[in-house]
């Protein structure tokens, strides 16, 4: 009898070629050119000790000080003719109060004798109150030795935070903790108990951790920090070399964009993971939300672009798992609609990715080695793409601003690339249709956000226009087909389309208040979406329907769903006084000076989602329940009336509704956070603005 | 620095009770809506339900009498306080600053306020009186709650210091109006809200617009400015000795003066004492807005007022950023085609949002009342707020008090129907002709105009509406899907032909292909790092 049969064989046959062709794509990928060895001296930078680059500064000398040494590796005496913070006023790299000089004679010049070396002493100074509690940068040193150019060593220096080791790595944490859950599913399934309902305790129980260690970034991040502050405006950033050879590294970062969707994220996941709770569902299911989580986060709080691309990936892969895996009866031609809608997108980001990596100068990692081209999409921002070599005879920058544009337009989803929505959302299980429509979609605008207007200004300016007008006729689409659904789960996927075309209208504006209203617009879409779906979800599991003309005014009986449904309409609509009022606003405030005709068109498209928004509340939220429900096989044993929310029904969306509410009448806590980056983003595109690259490329 | 006695934050108060006016009666309205729900979700007996309408009266009396007092002391306090402090000011929340952008919620207590809050309030009160008479099935927790709800929209309406705030008030009152309209039959109630947000559209549309154009700002090719542009005016008063310094905007903005480090105060503040002399002062709005620096020279016994002089949602501001300098020709010319522009848009969003909906098929006819002195008062209100923009547009001040007066009489005949029943057309005197007969005709006729044209207009851009999202939808989910459903099919059916031959469900093959992927790259750059 074989060990194996043969269609086991094949599987691990392809999962070993699939092994070895990754092994030998990261192992053997070209390495950056060695420097040409010269006769005279030759720089050497190195660590005390020989430890690792970067350089950590360490408290002393009332701020934070580091020593590494320059050494002459070659047979002729060396003339450091400089070192310096790398940067200047005009491309603020590191924070203020940064100084380097060599210990000998304090000077920033030194001649080295062969086989000699002179120890360099690199601190920094905060303030006493300082704003910026980490450093991040580069002393370069010039010298004689031309073969070898400009040098760097990299540094870091980070405040204590009070959380120890999760203080100094609270984003890594973050991406991986939920990855605990695969382990521990895996482990379960190993044991023959993948079904054990406490794994859907343990997740729960992780994603109040997530919460909570949310909350504390929250409540450490600054909400006055720039880039003008140094480490290119982003907070709570841990950078490593990952693969050397692609001149990758673990990037993560937040700024006031991407802190918000993380905090908004970890709500949905947590509401999402109540209601699988609520569904009973098995490990395998937890160990994909959990990945499907773990990457969301990672592509919001990623700054390099192998990264990036990467959390992209797992997060349509665990989509496609999700639906086709747990959907409803078409649900695997729902997965099979999203896979070629994810592959799309993701051949379009990944062509992005690599013509913008290939057309970048050459930069440092963040131990000082040399590369070729960048990944780190801070780096890639201080690139002039416009004078890039044209793709097949068209400009650089238009080629590439499509591409991206088309991942974006397949993310947000922007019509007519959004036809994967309804069919996903419809099919998928409650739990995960939360997590899609009220944070997966929100990457879209994110990625526009993040890669458009920070890594290719120029893309931004010569696009916006375009970016716009989908926007708001997306915006009006989507609202328009709103009000043509009986289902609350097509109902929501439409709206989401409206809301993605807002969000793109904002940020097509390319101005403070237009990008600041598509985070807000998408923050508030992803609270909107929790709720409402929340609520499908509890009809589902007590009348197997949230068809709102079959419904009808069931929810009359039931006062906390219905106030949560409500205001989950609310939300979603934008009415005043709840948070998604402010992205409504800001995004008209932002662009009618620019596009007051398509603002007109974005009004219409709001009166249109009102009617839709008023339809749905006018059949689920007044007048009567029809009679045949009260003697329905569903309801009878409630005394044909239907149960009103659960405990954990509350627990999950009361204080999602609290938060809306509660940011819709002081929206200060997630506006000043939001403020200074969309300032900042707006400044890289301006026109006149701070980059200096000149004029629009026509 | 100009020498301007107008402006009104000259003569702002800061407030730490106009919150009385709004909150208690939210609080109300959360309460009634509370014990309602209480009283649905469980079968409860005779007593039990008499017990709770007793709890939702006293409640409601209390809220809304607390709610008439402070309009009333509020009213008195400024009165007695003319002529010098003419206006109260209180921020409920400081806001963000992003660009010229406020992002606040404040409550602003002047003349107009006044008389619009003490008027709506003494109606409600009386309204409510009358309903705490009634016997209980007449006045439930719904009535009250409808009725706090309604005065608060109006009052937060009228206290409103910006255009944010405003459309708050506005969302209340729409709510309150298409609930009372929905009472007996949802669909009015739909009608109403539509309406309503339309309303609120245009509100936001102009204001939209008035932020953008006015002053030139965020014009053409060029982002927004965001430089929050203040100026420094004199105050004519000097009542006392020493100097002092008042910033009534820009709630949380920072102070300083000269080269000092810490601020000299946090706005909003008003008379705070500085030394005189020639000073720098410096305003830090916020993290995203650039400071603004102006070099004054203060004089002893002068009050300096720091308005915005930039764009603005605040229409007290903008108000103060036309009156307090010499308005120049090429901003009057500037001006003026938006200051119409946007005044015909309000004017638009007030009759909107001014309609009376059916009120007497609400539970209690006499709630009608109450609605009127409400609902039909808010767009009137708008239009005498935005009067500061006559300064560009004198000629709209007729139309802008037809229009007012309008939307007045015809709230006022439909309010005397629904709340009567009837409609009295008979005269008996000359009098009683001028008094009730000449505006019922009047009311009578906009009524008809409204019905058969408005609403025609209306129903025809819905049924258009209607026709052309069928149309959208249809073509989104047969045409538009096409491709992708095509490839769809033919990917599940790849799927389909090759999970046989690989033994093994192609999910599990995905699943297992990102775990090994994922590890070699963990691994790999652990083993980089180190």
């Amino acid at each position: 009898v074989p060990v194996v049969n043969a269609s086991t064989a094949r599987f691990l046959a392809i999962l070993a070629a699939v092994v070895l062709a990754a092994v030998v794509l990261v192992a053997f990928a070209p390495t950056p050119a060695q420097a040409a060895t010269s006769a005279g001296g030759r720089i050497a930078l190195s660590l005390p000790g020989g430890g690792p680059a970067p350089l950590v500064l360490r408290p002393g000398e009332g701020g934070f000080v580091g020593e590494f040494r320059i050494g002459n590796v070659g047979s002729e005496p060396l003339t450091v003719s400089r070192i310096a913070i790398r940067g200047d006023e005009d491309d603020v790299r590191s924070p203020s109060r940064l100084f380097v000089r060599f210990v000998e004679g304090a000077a920033t010049t030194a001649t080295i004798a062969p086989g000699a070396f002179k120890d360099v002493i690199v601190s920094w100074m905060p303030d006493r109150d300082p704003r910026v509690r980490q450093a991040f940068g580069h002393v370069v040193a010039t010298s004689t030795d031309e073969g070898s150019g400009e040098v760097a060593m990299g540094f870091r220096a980070q405040m204590p935070t009070g959380l120890g080791r999760i203080g100094d790595h609270p984003l890594t944490m973050l991406v991986l903790l939920p990855l605990l859950v695969v382990l521990l599913v895996a482990a379960a399934g190993l044991a023959g108990g993948s079904d054990d309902p406490r794994l859907g305790s343990i997740c729960v129980a992780v994603g109040v951790l997530e919460l909570l260690l949310t909350l504390w970034m929250y409540h450490r991040f600054a909400t006055d920090v720039g880039r003008a502050d140094g480490n290119d405006g982003f907070q709570l950033v841990e950078r490593v070399v990952w693969v050397r050879s692609l001149g990758s590294e673990w990037y993560v970062g937040v700024d006031g964009t991407s802190i918000g969707l993380v905090l908004l994220t970890v709500i949905v996941a947590n509401v999402a993971l109540l209601v699988a709770s609520v569904e009973r569902r098995g490990g395998p299911y937890y160990a994909t939300i959990a990945i499907l989580w773990s990457g969301v986060t990672g592509a919001l709080v990623a700054l390099d672009l192998v990264l990036l691309f990467a959390a992209c990936q797992t997060i349509w892969l665990a989509l496609v798992l999700l639906v086709g895996g747990w959907g409803g009866a078409r649900g695997r031609l729902a997965a099979a609609k999203l896979a070629v809608a994810g592959t799309a997108g993701s051949v379009a980001l990944l062509l992005a990715f690599v013509a913008l990596s290939r057309a970048s100068g050459a930069t440092f990692l963040v131990d000082g080695a040399k590369i070729a081209h960048t990944l780190a999409i801070p780096e890639l921002s201080r690139t002039a793409f416009s004078a890039s070599p044209p793709i097949c005879g068209m400009p650089f920058v238009a080629v590439v601003s499509v591409l991206l544009f088309v991942a974006v337009a397949i993310w947000s989803p922007v019509v007519p690339l959004h036809r994967w929505l309804p069919d996903a959302l419809e099919q998928a299980p409650a739990s995960g249709a939360i997590i899609l429509a009220g944070a997966v979609v929100a990457l879209g605008p994110y990625l526009l956000i993040r890669v458009g207007l920070s890594a290719l200004p120029d893309g931004a300016r010569w696009g916006g226009a375009a970016v716009a007008v989908l926007g708001s006729f997306g915006a009006a689409w989507g609202a328009l087909c709103a009000t043509a659904q009986r289902d609350l789960r097509r109902f929501v996927a439409y709206t989401t389309v409206a809301s993605s075309g807002l969000s793109l209208y904002g940020a097509g504006t390319l101005t403070t208040e237009g990008i600041a209203a598509t985070t807000m617009a998408v923050f508030a879409h992803g609270l909107s979406v929790a709720i409402v779906l929340g609520v499908a979800s509890a009809l589902e599991q007590r009348v197997h329907t949230c068809d709102a003309t079959r419904v009808g005014a069931l929810l009359v009986d039931a006062p906390a769903l219905r106030v949560l449904c409500a205001l989950g309409l609310g939300v979603s609509l934008g009415a005043p006084g709840l948070v998604g009022w402010w992205g409504i606003l800001l995004a008209f405030l932002g662009g009618f000076a620019r596009y007051p005709v398509l603002a007109v068109v974005l009004a219409a498209a709001l009166v249109a989602s009102t009617a839709a928004h008023v339809r749905i509340a006018r059949l689920m939220l007044m007048g009567k329940v029809d009679a045949r429900w009260r003697e329905s096989s569903h309801l009878a044993p409630f005394g044909g009336r239907l149960p009103d929310a659960t405990p954990t029904d509350l627990v999950a969306l009361a204080p999602v509704a609290a938060v809306a509410v509660a940011l819709g009448l002081w929206p200060s806590p997630l506006l000043s956070a939001v403020a200074v980056s969309a300032r900042d983003g707006s400044a890289l595109v301006d026109l006149e603005g701070q980059d200096g690259k000149g004029p629009r490329p026509e | 620095m100009v020498d301007f006695a107008g402006a009104p934050q000259q003569h702002v108060v800061l407030s730490f009770t106009l919150w009385l006016l709004v909150v208690p009666l939210l609080l109300g309205f959360a309460g009634h809506g509370f014990i309602g729900g209480q009283s649905r979700r469980r079968a409860a007996d005779a007593e039990t339900v008499r017990r709770q309408f007793e709890r939702a009266k006293i409640l409601g009396m209390a809220t809304v009498g607390i709610a008439t007092g402070a309009a009333l002391g509020h009213a008195v306090g400024l009165v007695r306080a003319a002529p010098a402090p003419r206006a109260f000011i209180e921020y409920l929340s400081s806001g963000a600053r992003i660009g010229d952008v406020d992002a606040s919620i404040a409550l602003y207590f002047d003349g107009f306020a006044a008389i619009a809050c003490v008027l709506s309030c003494v109606v409600a009160f009386g309204v409510a009186t009358w309903v705490a008479t009634r016997p209980a099935a007449e006045g439930g927790p719904g009535v009250w709650a409808w009725i706090e709800l309604a005065l608060a929209g109006a009052l937060l309406s009228f206290l409103a210091d910006g255009l944010a705030t405003m459309a708050i008030g506005w969302t209340l009152i729409v709510a309150a109006s298409a609930w009372l309209a929905g009472y007996a039959d949802p669909r009015a109630g739909a009608v109403a809200a539509t309406r309503g947000a339309v309303a609120i559209t245009l509100l936001v549309v102009g204001g939209s617009w008035l932020f953008c154009r006015f002053e030139g700002a965020s014009q053409g090719d060029s982002t927004s400015e965001q430089t929050p542009r203040f100026m420094a005016v004199r105050s004519a008063e000097s009542d006392a000795e020493g100097s002092s310094l008042t910033l009534a905007s820009a709630p949380g903005a920072l102070v300083y003066l000269d080269e000092a480090r810490t601020p000299l105060a946090r706005a909003p503040f008003a008379h705070v004492a500085v030394p005189v002399g020639m000073h720098s002062i410096r305003i830090h709005p916020g993290s995203a807005a650039e400071d603004t620096v102006l070099d004054e020279s203060i004089a002893d016994g002068t009050t300096i007022a720091l308005i915005p002089a930039g764009p603005s949602l605040s229409l007290r501001e903008i108000a103060a950023s036309i009156g307090a300098p010499a308005l120049e020709p090429s901003r009057q010319a500037r001006g003026m085609p938006v200051a119409v522009a946007v005044l015909c848009v309000w004017m638009a969003a007030a009759w909107a949002v001014s309609a009376v909906p059916p009120a007497a098929s609400g539970p209690v006819p006499l709630i009608a009342l109450s609605h009127g002195a409400t609902t039909a008062m808010i767009g009137p209100f708008l239009l005498a707020r935005a009067s500061a923009l006559l300064a560009f547009a004198p000629r709209m001040e007729l139309v802008l008090a037809t229009m007012a007066a309008a939307i007045l009489v015809s709230a006022a005949r439909a309010l005397w129907a629904a709340a009567s029943r009837r409609v009295d057309t008979r005269a008996e005197s000359l009098a009683a002709s001028l008094l009730d007969r000449a505006p019922a005709r009047a009311g009578a006729l906009l009524m008809r105009f409204e019905y058969w044209v408005v609403d025609a207009v209306a129903g025809a851009a819905e049924a258009s509406g209607r026709i052309v999202a069928w149309a959208a939808w249809r073509f989104d989910a047969h045409v538009l899907s096409t491709p992708g459903d095509a490839a769809a099919v033919r990917v599940a059916a790849f799927g389909r032909a090759v999970e046989p031959w690989i033994g093994v469900p192609l999910a599990r093959v995905a699943w297992v292909i990102w775990v090994a992927v994922a590890g070699v790259g963990s691994a790999y750059g652990i083993w980089a790092a180190w």
